[in-house]
């Protein structure tokens, strides 16, 4: 198992007036799997082509167990990649694509079949060795270079989005396998991503990027009940941001004080977020009442999802779909302590 | 687009259409072959017979004969042809990749250069060229006739390999990279089998240019390198109607032949970019 670390990794492609990556440092366990999420252009797909060494980055470091890897063609880092398209060459059998990094490397024929069938094995696809990629599906195609890319035993295993063109229960489905197969082989892995919940689902840790810079770096529970910053927090879906400041353990807004939990790491001006579905509706709590207007309710099946006025602010909630409320009904709210989280005002 | 007005240019061709066009194009590509081939066997042919009056072998005789000096010049414009056909897709091969894959300051004007023969006729500046080789000593040498042919032949295998290229997918070699391929492994592996059937289109477009050149040949090689074109002219000037018709058919056959061979080519070249459409 390889540990990876970049550092201070920059890169601007020729003719760009930014740089589509500023500065990144990361530290990726052995064995670890970590999503780069962000909106297209964030620089996460740069980031993968760093590190297998098919771009030169302008400055920093891309380490394998400490050891710098830059001066390594890509050939011989010990990477493998998984593209959004399968990529399998149309001119060769499926057993032929994926042995062909056994090929390139002078292994013997009898062994490549070997390994081509445990792999195929491995990606449940037993017995399709003598097919052409035309006849398989999609699905079966991704599965295909992913077992392709596995047979050379990678020391970093790259994933430019792989199930995104994939339709929603062939991505489920190929998310658990690759899940699985991280686990088992322990393989040090990348995913990029700009599917929030892909990530949070499959990463160990996740770098949300924007712009090229690194917003945070965290476990999935860190990075969406404690995001860094408000660009965080919208990333992942905030939608409840009440504008005040923080004294001490409590935080002022114009719709009146409210308790923390815990001492916020910011003070003064700042925000105030809570999750939808931590807002809780209806009973009356002893502290952080507020008194809202319902504008909207939608039905989402397990939730209902409802716009609330409270005074100035627009909020929103989920709720149990139970006992609903409806549009223009008053509603009593509580914004329990442990569930508020204040972030730097950074606009 | 009006509603029901596309499919019908879609909608394949009756089989009875598609015989009757089949039919039309081997018709038409050999119909004029068959009186080239009697002429070639007539000893005496005038004019209301549909049919030589009398056979002779005297035309291929007199071909294979030394004298007619059919045999070396057959040699020397087969050396040329596949000469201009090695360099210019040594050279069109990467200028194609450049012009089709890369975007780059200067494009345009690489691109202009790179047609400027295509409408620029190589005879209005093959003079000028003459001088050139004169002083080099390239002039009535076949180094300087294949360079000259590469002038008219090289922007049909850039342009051809351009096309070929703006199609492919460069993710794939990506890919080799990353799975341990060497560059060369990944040009012998998935490169080249991809631009395969572009290639082999563009380098008989340049076999036949070079095949077919008269004028070229003529000024720089100044007579001393003897190209079949050459000599089918000297002839049908000569008015030996069976020796030239003879001869045409020489001059004819390896075009058809390689037409022949590469024809499965034709077909997929549109989609040569090819590794499939994705």
């Amino acid at each position: 198992m390889t540990a990876l670390q970049l550092a201070n990794l920059t890169k601007t492609y020729p003719g760009a007036s930014a740089p589509a990556l500023r500065d990144l440092s990361l530290d990726v366990a052995p064995g670890e799997l970590v999503a780069l999420l962000g909106a297209s252009g964030c620089g996460k797909s740069t980031t993968l082509r760093l590190v297998a060494g098919l771009l030169i980055p302008c400055r920093g470091d891309v380490r394998f167990d400490g050891q710098s890897v830059l001066a390594t063609p890509p050939e011989r880092r010990g990477v493998a990649m998984v593209f959004q398209k399968p990529l399998l060459l149309p001119h060769m059998s499926v057993g032929e694509n994926v042995g062909f990094g056994l090929r390139v490397r002078g292994e013997r024929p009898a062994r490549i079949r070997r390994r081509v069938d445990e792999l195929l094995e491995l990606v449940q696809l037993p017995g399709i060795a003598a097919r052409r990629p035309g006849q398989l599906s999609g699905g079966q195609e991704q599965r295909v270079a992913l077992a392709r890319a596995l047979i050379v035993e990678p020391r970093v295993l790259l994933l430019d989005e792989p199930f995104s063109q994939l339709d929603a229960g062939l991505r489920a489905e190929m998310r658990e396998l690759v899940a699985g197969l991280q686990r088992r082989l322990g393989i040090t892995t990348l995913l990029v991503t700009h599917d929030q919940e892909e990530a949070l689902l499959l990463a160990d840790r996740i770098a949300l990027l924007d712009q090229g810079r690194l917003l945070q770096y965290d476990t999935p529970r860190g990075l969406y009940e404690r995001p860094a910053s408000l660009a965080v927090a919208r990333f992942l879906g905030g939608r409840n941001f009440i504008p005040g400041r923080v004294a001490g353990r409590r935080f002022l807004s114009d719709l009146g004080a409210f308790e923390l939990a815990t001492e916020p790491p910011v003070q003064g001006a700042a925000t105030l977020t809570i999750r939808p579905e931590a807002l809780v509706l209806g009973c009356d709590g002893p502290i952080n009442r507020l008194r809202g207007m319902v504008t909207a309710a939608r039905y989402l099946g397990a939730r209902m999802r409802y716009q609330i006025q409270a005074g100035p602010l627009a909020l929103e909630a989920l709720a149990d779909a139970a006992t609903p409320y409806h549009p223009g009904s008053p509603v009593n709210l509580t914004l329990p302590p442990e569930r508020l989280w204040v972030v730097a005002r950074d606009e | 687009m009006p509603i029901g007005g596309a499919p019908s240019r879609l909608a394949p061709r009756p089989p009875l259409l598609r015989w009757c066009l089949l039919a039309a194009m081997v018709v038409g590509m050999l119909l004029p072959i068959v009186p080239l081939a009697l002429w070639s066997f007539a000893f005496r042919w005038s004019f209301p017979d549909l049919l030589p009056e009398r056979w002779s072998l005297r035309a291929w005789r007199y071909l294979v004969a030394p004298e007619s000096q059919v045999l070396p010049a057959l040699r020397d414009s087969l050396l040329l042809a596949g000469a201009v056909t090695l360099l210019a897709t040594l050279i069109g091969v990467p200028a194609g990749r450049a012009l089709g894959m890369y975007r780059f300051r200067g494009r345009a004007l690489v691109e202009m250069l790179i047609l400027a023969p295509l409408i620029v006729p190589p005879f209005a500046v093959s003079l000028g060229i003459q001088i050139v080789f004169i002083r080099y000593g390239l002039a009535d040498t076949f180094l300087g006739v294949t360079l000259v042919h590469l002038v008219p032949a090289t922007p049909y295998m850039a342009l051809v390999m351009a096309s070929v290229f703006a199609n492919f997918d460069r993710q794939y070699e990506d890919l080799a990279r990353t799975l341990g391929a060497r560059p060369t492994q990944v040009w012998r592996l998935v490169t080249m089998p991809a631009v395969l059937p572009g290639l082999v289109v563009g380098a008989l477009f340049v076999f036949l240019i070079s095949w077919s050149q008269y004028a070229l040949t003529l000024i720089i090689g100044g007579g001393r390198l003897v190209t079949l074109p050459m000599l089918l002219f000297a002839f049908a000037r000569s008015g030996d109607n069976a020796v030239t018709a003879a001869l045409s058919l020489v001059f004819i056959a390896p075009a058809v032949l390689l037409l022949a061979l590469i024809a499965r080519f034709l077909g997929a070249a549109p989609a040569a970019g090819g590794i499939r459409g994705l």
